[in-house]
Formats: structure tokens, sequence, C-alpha cells
């Protein structure tokens, strides 16, 4: 589903990734780990499209298609999914109405009908109650005010409407309490399907116990220097990331 | 060949003396319009020399000939039909600055009255609220259009709201200009009486096409404890020139919310004096201004914190589009006895034409020591990340442009309060910022 090969790319003008490779295939979840300042952030960035972070060479192909050619909301509508890592607060503008437009806008994408207001409503009230989401942030200005971990179960709840192939959680268990963290993973498991891939992007394993990935990458500057299964992880947090830093030199 | 200026102001001498020979019951009434008139006369109108109206200019008003207003007509107008006003709970309007009776009075257990200026005038006493407002506020020496309204005052809307009474749903005013090329001076006055609390929309409207100059007064006097929302919708048509000047004075812990949406019009000055003159006194200005075309909007704020304890609150937004021009001016003045003094201001601004402006500029003048006063201004373009979450969610570049700049836009839409007037404006709002941020650049003059 999603190849990168050999990848380099600048946040600004500064270079982060320098030749990375990973292949993701669709049913699979992976985790990408690594230590602050080692491309994570970037890599995310990098696939959702934002501005200001470009690649230099190398090539990320999503279904065979190079997706940097794709803007971001071509490639929302094209089914891929970032949950980001500080969602942002945008006063004036009500989640109910932007949940709404964001659906409708890949829906149409998809060939299928715009949902109306009751539809979207019905729709909504059942992945709400998953995230265990209050009815009342649904009339609230898109996650104004709202708490790290209803901003976090924000996310997932978008997630759970758009129903992506390809999600990508960029440290979405950062700020979470244990509690909204087993709310969120649940969530996400939900979507978990031999259709759908989920790359999840963590500087801690204690996500990992939730969300159980079938790859463990670890990333080091700007690349993937290791690669392994769900123990990897265990291992990682055991001997810290001197250990593959050490490996990597 | 005399300039269509001189031409105006022939014109507007004839209104003056034809308003002056009917004659007063009010000696004093009758004085301070001749003595406006004199004002008028040796200032002129504004010019861009005045510090006071150094970015607007009114060169433009200046090269029509502009008639008097007209001597109300027998067969008063009808009351026009807004979106607006359907449903209010009680509704009038000034057709060329004339009071037209609504078919339906509200009764007179209401807690609250309007009536015409000219009706009130006529009796062989002055109206004792009457003489409680009208020109208790407005200082025709200051000012060359409140003199030019003061002048040529012939009629206008007499709004009180009794003591204790509390307004349930919104009261609303239609001022309508319905003739191209004729000055109107739209006068308004309003007594919000102690403990009283109410929502008054003032709908700023024109019919038909041509230029239009306005000279609308308001003023406002908020009682002890009392509660004044007033919305100022200002939709004129895109020919038309106005200028709007609303003075208010509060009481103890009287409260005063002014919320101005300007859509329409080719210029636009407001301008709003606030004196807090008791403690507990708060004043709230609010305003949406959004720039279409050409359109020049200016804005000029005075809060006169003239005693202790007392705030304010202003925040006004602009959005300007195409080759629109904003100017805020904030002025702030805290007395020195105005100690515990809290006062904040906020303009910020979204520029999204390639050739739109907004001059923006907060004046403070602080002589007490124990206050709190701040302010800040931004001027900018979307932002970016907020752009970006949206196109992550699939929403396309233009539609997530357009939806944040509904949301700059809500925060004053929903300081109004009053739900159905919420929902129209909203709608309101938003087809002006479709042509703010969609159509091409056009001519309005």
């Amino acid at each position: 589903m999603l190849e990168i090969k050999n990848l380099h790319a600048n946040a600004g003008d500064q270079p982060i990734l320098s030749g990375m490779d990973l292949k993701i295939g669709a049913g699979e979840v992976h985790a990408v780990m690594g230590p602050n300042g080692s491309g994570k952030s970037t890599l995310s960035n990098i696939l959702a499209g934002r501005p200001g972070y470009t690649v230099t060479s190398g090539q990320v192909l999503y279904e065979g298609k190079d997706l940097t050619r794709l803007e971001p909301e071509e490639r929302a509508r094209e089914g891929i999914f970032l949950a980001f890592q500080y969602p942002i607060e945008i006063p004036g503008v009500s989640n109910n109405y932007f949940l709404k437009a964001s659906v409708n806008a890949v829906r149409s994408h998809r060939g299928e009908a715009e949902l109306d207001a009751m539809e979207f409503l019905s729709m909504c009230q059942q992945k709400m109650k998953a995230v265990e989401m209050p009815a009342d942030l649904m009339n609230r200005s898109i996650n104004e005010g709202f708490s790290g971990g209803e901003k976090k179960r924000n996310e997932v709840l978008q997630m759970l409407l758009l129903e992506p192939k390809l999600s990508i959680l960029d440290e979405t268990d950062s700020g979470l309490d244990i509690d909204a963290l087993r709310v969120v993973a649940n969530g996400v498991n939900s979507l978990r399907s031999p259709e759908r891939a989920m790359l999840v992007i963590t500087h801690y394993q204690r996500l990992l116990d939730y969300i159980v990935p079938d790859r463990v990458h670890v990333l080091s500057g700007g690349r993937i220097v290791r690669s392994g299964g769900k123990d990897l992880a265990l291992e990682l947090e055991e001997k810290g990331y001197g250990w593959v830093e050490g490996v990597q030199a | 060949m005399t300039s269509p200026a001189h031409r105006s102001i022939e014109h507007w001498r004839a209104a003056h003396d034809r308003i002056d020979s009917a004659g007063e019951a009010s000696e004093a009434l009758g004085a301070s319009r001749r003595e406006a008139w004199n004002t008028f006369i040796e200032q002129g109108l504004p010019t861009r020399r005045l510090e006071a109206w150094k970015y607007t200019s009114l060169a433009q008003a200046e090269k029509i000939e502009w008639s008097g207003p007209d001597a109300a007509k027998n067969d008063l107008e009808t009351l026009p039909e807004t979106a607006l006003n359907r449903g209010a709970a009680g509704r009038w309007a000034l057709v060329d600055g004339h009071f037209v009776t609504p078919p339906e009075p509200p009764p007179a257990q209401a807690g609250f009255r309007c009536d015409s200026i000219a009706t009130l005038r006529a009796q062989p006493t002055l109206d004792h609220s009457l003489s409680k407002v009208l020109g208790q506020l407005a200082d025709p020496k200051i000012h060359a259009l409140t003199a030019l309204n003061t002048a040529l005052l012939e009629d206008g809307a007499l709004i009180e709201i009794d003591q204790g009474t509390d307004v349930p749903g919104m009261l609303h005013l239609t001022i309508l200009d319905s003739k191209p090329k004729t000055l109107t001076c739209p006068r308004v006055a309003i007594l919000a009486r102690a403990g009283s609390r109410a929502t008054l929309m003032i709908e700023h409207r024109t019919s038909g096409a041509g230029p239009r100059l306005g000279a609308c007064v308001s003023e406002v006097i908020v009682e002890d404890n009392a509660e004044l929302n007033i919305v100022v919708v200002q939709d004129e048509g895109n020919e038309s020139f106005l200028a709007s000047n609303l003075y208010s004075r509060q009481g103890r812990d009287g409260r005063l919310r002014v919320h101005t949406f300007t859509l329409g019009g080719q210029l636009v000055r407001n301008e709003i004096e606030s004196v807090l003159a008791d403690g507990g006194a708060d004043v709230e200005l609010r305003g949406l201004f959004i720039g279409t075309h050409k359109r020049h909007i200016d804005h000029r704020t005075t809060v006169d914190h003239a005693v202790s304890h007392s705030t304010s609150n202003e925040l006004y937004k602009g959005i300007l589009g195409q080759a629109s021009r904003g100017v805020f001016c904030g002025r702030v003045i805290v007395r020195p006895d105005a100690q515990k003094t809290d006062s904040r201001q906020s303009n910020p601004n979204l520029l999204l034409g390639d050739k739109s402006e907004i001059d923006t500029q907060p004046q403070l003048e602080i002589y007490a020591d124990d206050v709190k006063c701040s302010h800040g201004s931004t001027i900018g373009r979307l932002d970016k990340e907020a752009l970006f979450y949206l196109r992550a969610r699939g929403i396309g570049d233009e539609a997530a442009q357009a939806i944040l700049t509904r949301g700059f836009a809500q925060e004053i839409v929903e300081g109004v309060p009053d739900a159905a007037a919420q929902a129209q404006l909203s709608e309101q709002v938003a087809r002006c910022l479709e042509t703010a941020t969609g159509a091409p650049l056009g001519e309005t003059s």
C-alpha cells in the first residue's frame, strides 16, 4: 500500500530524512519509533503533505502512485489520514460543521452521495460512542478548549468517520492518561482490517501495548536503522535509544 | 460656475431654513439648530487635513450635488419589511429621516415605546424623556457631521425602555434611504431606564440605485443597572456614503453592548463616543466589517473612563477583500480619578485581497496609575496550520479558506443575543464574504 524508497526530505531548509526505506502492505500495522529529532514528525508531515516539508530525492508510492504529487486534500480523499500530534484549535467553526464538510468531501470524491444533516448525525452518534466523546463537543468550535484527551478522541472520531485506507498516528499517545489511551486505542483497533494499513509513530513503547504492531522500525538520524517484530519495541524500552544509535555507529 | 459641493450646501441651507421657519415649541431646540448650522458652515465637511480624518476622504461624495432632506410626505411610507425585522417585538422605521408609524403599534403596557421626534417636538411642552437625551450627548461643536445632522433635525425616533422592564425578543428600527442624491439626517434618541434590559437592532438600508449620503446621529443613555444591546447592521447599496455617530453615557452598573456589522456601502464611517460616567459601568464595542470591491470602512471609537471601577472591552474584526480599505482607531481615555479601570481592545484583521489595506491604531491616554489596559491588533492572512488541518481532512483549499473566514467572522455574530437574528446575520455575513473572497474586482463608483 505504501512504499517509501530512499527518501530524503527537508523540514524547511533542514535536511531531516536521509535515505529512508519502508514498505507497508494492506492489513499491516507498522510502528516507527525513535528518539526526538530522528525524523518521526517529518515522516508523518511528508506523508500528509504539510507545506514546508519537501522531498529532495527518493520516492513515496501510495497504491503504486507518486504520493508527493497530490495536494493534502487529494491525499485525504484517496484514503490517507494523519492523526495530528497537536490538533489545531479553530474558533468560530463548529466541530459538527467541519466533520460533515470533511465526510462529504471524501464521499463525493468516492462517488457516494453526500450525507444530509440527519444522516450525518446518526452516523456520528455511533462513532462518538465508540470514542466516548461527549455530545456537546460537536457543537463547540473545533478543538477549542478541548482537553488533551478530548482532542485526541476527536482525531480518532474523524478517523472512524473517514474510514481511511492508511492511517498515520503521529504521537497519538502524547499527553494521554491511561484511560484515554485505552479509548483511543480501542477506536483505532476497531478500524483494523485486511484492507487497511496503519503507521503508528511513537516515542514510547506504551501505546504499542494497546495497538499491537506487526512490525516495528527504529528511526534514527533520518533513516530506519533496525526493524523487527513487536518484541523490538520491548527491547528498545529496556535498553534505550542509545542502544540502536550504538548499532548505527 | 459653482461646484457641486457649493450647490449641495445651498440645498441644505434651504432645508435648514424650511425646518427652522416651521418653529419650535422648545426655544432651546431651535437655538441649538441655528447654532449647529453656523458651526457646520464654519467647519464644512471634514477633510483629510484633520487628524481624525487622515485615512478617510469624503472627496468622492463632494463631487455629487446632494439635495437637502425633504419635508415629510403626507402619504407616509409603509414600514419596510426586512429579513431582520420579521418577528421583532417592536418595529419602526425612519424613511429618509422621517418616522414611519408602525401598522401594528405595540400595546401600551409593553414597557417600551418608540415615538416620532417630530410629533414630540410639536407638543406644547417638550417630552421629558426626549429632553433627557436629545442634544445631551452629541455636541455639534466638535463634529461637523453631528452639526449638520443637528442643523437639519426635523424628525427621528425616540426609543424608551421603561424602568425595570425586561423586553423579551428584539426591537428593530430600520433606517431606510430611498432617494438618490439626497442627504438624510436620521436622528435616534435612546433611553434605557434604570434596571431595564433590551436589545435593539438598527438596520441601515437603501432602496433603489444611485448614490446616498447619510449623516446619522444616535444618542444613548443607559441608566443605573440597565442593560442594553444595540445591534447595528449596515447593509446599504454600493454607492452609499454613510457617517454614523453614536454617543453613549452609562450610569452606575449600566451595561451597553454595541455590535456593528458593516456589510455594505461605498464609504462607511462609524464613530462611537462612550462615556462611563459611574462605577461598575461596562461597555462592550464589537464590530465586524467586511470590505469588498473598493469599499472604505472606518471605525473610530472613544471610550472615556470618567470614574473609577468601570470596564470596557472592544473587539473589531475586519475582513478586507479585493481593493477594500479598513481603518480602526480606538481611543481610550482613563481620567485621573478612574482607578481600577479595566480596558481591553483588540482589532484582528484578515487581508484577503491583493490590493486591500488596513490602518489600525490604538490611542491610550491614561492619567490614573492603578488600571489594566491592554490593546492589540493583528493584520494577517488565514492561519496556515488551520488551513492545512482542514485540507488534511479532504476539504479543498478554497472551501477551507471560506470556512476559516466565516469562522473568523462568527465570533462577532455569536455575540448578538437574539438567536433568530444570529442565524439571519450569519447568512448575510456569508453572502457578503462570498463577494469578498470570490468575486472579481469590479467598479463601485
